[in-house]
């Protein structure tokens, strides 16, 4: 690929008709941000933040929304690799069916996920009983939050390595092949940090979207400071009792996510990757 | 659709008979009994149409703080309308409408083996409860410290130690209990209606420890249709009005 995401003279058909795109561009560009800085420009004027960030509520919310996410990223790098890489190489039939309901999860309302993992792991869902024979108990738990991020956010990462993994030459491998690496070590060595910068760019959207994950959660893991409340099941609580305690949650899960999304991509580009990212 | 709530309001502003429409907040306990209180307020004033946001009252109260627009507010507890009343959101003094007792229940298949109030107790059993901000979570545990003085002090830390989930309505809590995920629940006496009882069993809360909850309701300051408030206000409070909310199963205020 010639260019590498860096800035270049193409064809431009809007040229002299600014009015068109120039308005309706920086109304977007206002929607998305304003309300994100408005939430600083509420909390910031607040005092005592550092106070708030040390009260047990927030930082066993922020202990549990760790765990959970970077859990729920393990889960999906472990199952979504091998997925995205076969989805990506091998003759899947029916594969535009296929890929249409694996992203289903991610663009199904947050209730319906909820819902659906409560009929699929709860007491009286499909596995119940086999769960409960095992006496394995799903719901009320930290592994349902878990089962939750990673069921609306696996998507996205399987999606990106989909994309990395079809950008990886399979000539490369060929060759790697006949040069005698075995079969997996050809895709840990040069499958793997070929396509690197979309797993890792898919991954941080991934574990963003799982820290962000409220309605699946609720609804399956319940709420319960400690185990079940992540970040944005404790803004939804604060914001009936305590505004500040909400907004400064807020504020963490607008700068984290943020500061990742903008690390790896400004990092990606500066490698020359930036196609992926 | 502003400019046409607007001047449907306005007519009913002037008019003897209020209409229009009246935005009403009602406490999620009240979802089954107020959706019938907006059939039978048909009968005195037909032209009338109630539409409601039901949700547990401390979300109501957050939600007419940011500005939501509505013409009555009916809190199940006193405190989340004591508060809407200090930020000058209603137009006081609200007035008690309604009274609800609490009930233990539990899965039809009883899991978790509880058959009498102290066995909410027992090590190991899966507890809901709605969360401390929510009225009937606070109503809980008021409960649970009013028996102390009989089932000794360690008896509320022991309960709390089975909590697994502190839901945003008495409503959840109730789900939680039907779909059997929890063994055992707190709600009211008014959410075990026929239907939910083919899902769960009830197991009372000796009187002695019960908490009796006052509802109050008032319009708010901000109504759009004050004249259509009032008369929702009136007719919950009537012998009408008390009769629907008593076959619900509440206590009317005249009892």
């Amino acid at each position: 690929m010639p260019n590498h995401g860096r800035r270049h003279s193409r064809f431009w058909p809007l040229a002299g008709r600014s009015i068109l795109w120039r308005v309706p561009a920086l109304v977007a560009v206002v929607f998305l941000i304003l309300p994100l800085l408005a939430i600083f420009l509420k909390v910031l004027p607040q005092g005592h933040l550092w106070h708030t960030l040390q009260e047990p509520f927030v930082t066993q919310a922020l202990r549990t929304s760790l765990i959970t996410s970077l859990s729920s990223l393990a889960l999906t790098a472990a199952f979504g690799t091998p997925l995205a890489y076969a989805l990506a190489r091998r003759r899947v039939p029916g594969a535009t069916l296929l890929d249409t309901l694996l992203d289903l999860p991610m663009m199904l309302p947050p209730t319906v996920a909820g819902v659906a993992l409560l009929m699929t792991f709860g007491r009286r869902g499909l596995l119940g009983p086999w769960l409960e024979a095992l006496g394995i108990q799903v719901v009320f738990t930290m592994v349902a939050v878990v089962l939750a991020q990673s069921f609306v956010s696996m998507p996205l990462y399987v999606r990106s390595a989909q994309a990395g993994f079809r950008g990886v030459d399979p000539e490369l491998e060929r060759v790697a092949y006949t040069l005698g690496y075995s079969g997996i070590r050809t895709f840990l060595r040069v499958t793997v940090p070929l396509a690197f910068p979309a797993l890792l760019s898919g991954a941080v959207m991934a574990w963003a979207r799982a820290l962000g994950e409220f309605g699946a959660t609720i609804m399956f893991a319940g709420n319960l400071t400690g185990r079940t409340q992540t970040m944005p099941l404790a803004i939804y609580i604060a914001m009936e009792s305590d505004l500040t305690t909400a907004l400064v949650l807020a504020t963490l899960l607008i700068i984290v996510p943020f500061g990742c999304l903008f690390a790896t991509r400004f990092f990606a580009r500066r490698r020359n990757y930036g196609t992926y990212a | 659709m502003f400019l046409w709530v607007g001047m449907v309001s306005q007519a009913g502003a002037t008019a003897s008979q209020p209409s229009g429409e009246v935005v009403v907040m009602a406490a999620a306990s009240l979802t089954a009994a107020f959706t019938d209180v907006a059939g039978g307020i048909r009968g005195p004033h037909p032209q009338l149409r109630i539409v409601y946001n039901f949700a547990g009252s401390q979300a109501l109260r957050t939600q007419l703080e940011q500005g939501a627009a509505a013409d009555v507010f009916a809190s199940a507890d006193d405190s989340q309308m004591q508060r809407a009343l200090d930020s000058g959101l209603v137009d006081g003094p609200p007035q008690v409408f309604v009274h609800n007792t609490l009930l233990t229940i539990v899965p039809r298949d009883n899991p978790g083996q509880v058959t009498s109030f102290a066995d909410i107790a027992k090590p190991g059993l899966k507890l809901t409860l709605a969360g401390p901000q929510v009225p009937i979570g606070r109503y809980s545990r008021k409960v649970l410290e009013a028996v102390q003085a009989d089932y000794g002090t360690d008896f509320a830390p022991r309960v709390l130690n089975n909590l697994v989930s502190e839901e945003t309505s008495v409503k959840q809590v109730l789900v939680k209990v039907q779909l059997g995920e929890a063994d055992a629940g707190i709600v009211y006496a008014s959410d075990v209606s026929e239907k939910v009882l083919q899902d769960v069993s009830a197991i009372s809360i000796p009187d002695a420890y019960n908490h009796f909850a006052s509802y109050p309701i008032a319009a708010t300051r901000a109504a759009r249709n004050p004249s259509g408030a009032a008369a929702f206000i009136r007719f919950v409070l009537s012998p009408a009005g008390q009769a629907i909310l008593k076959a619900h199963g509440f206590i009317p205020v005249t009892e």
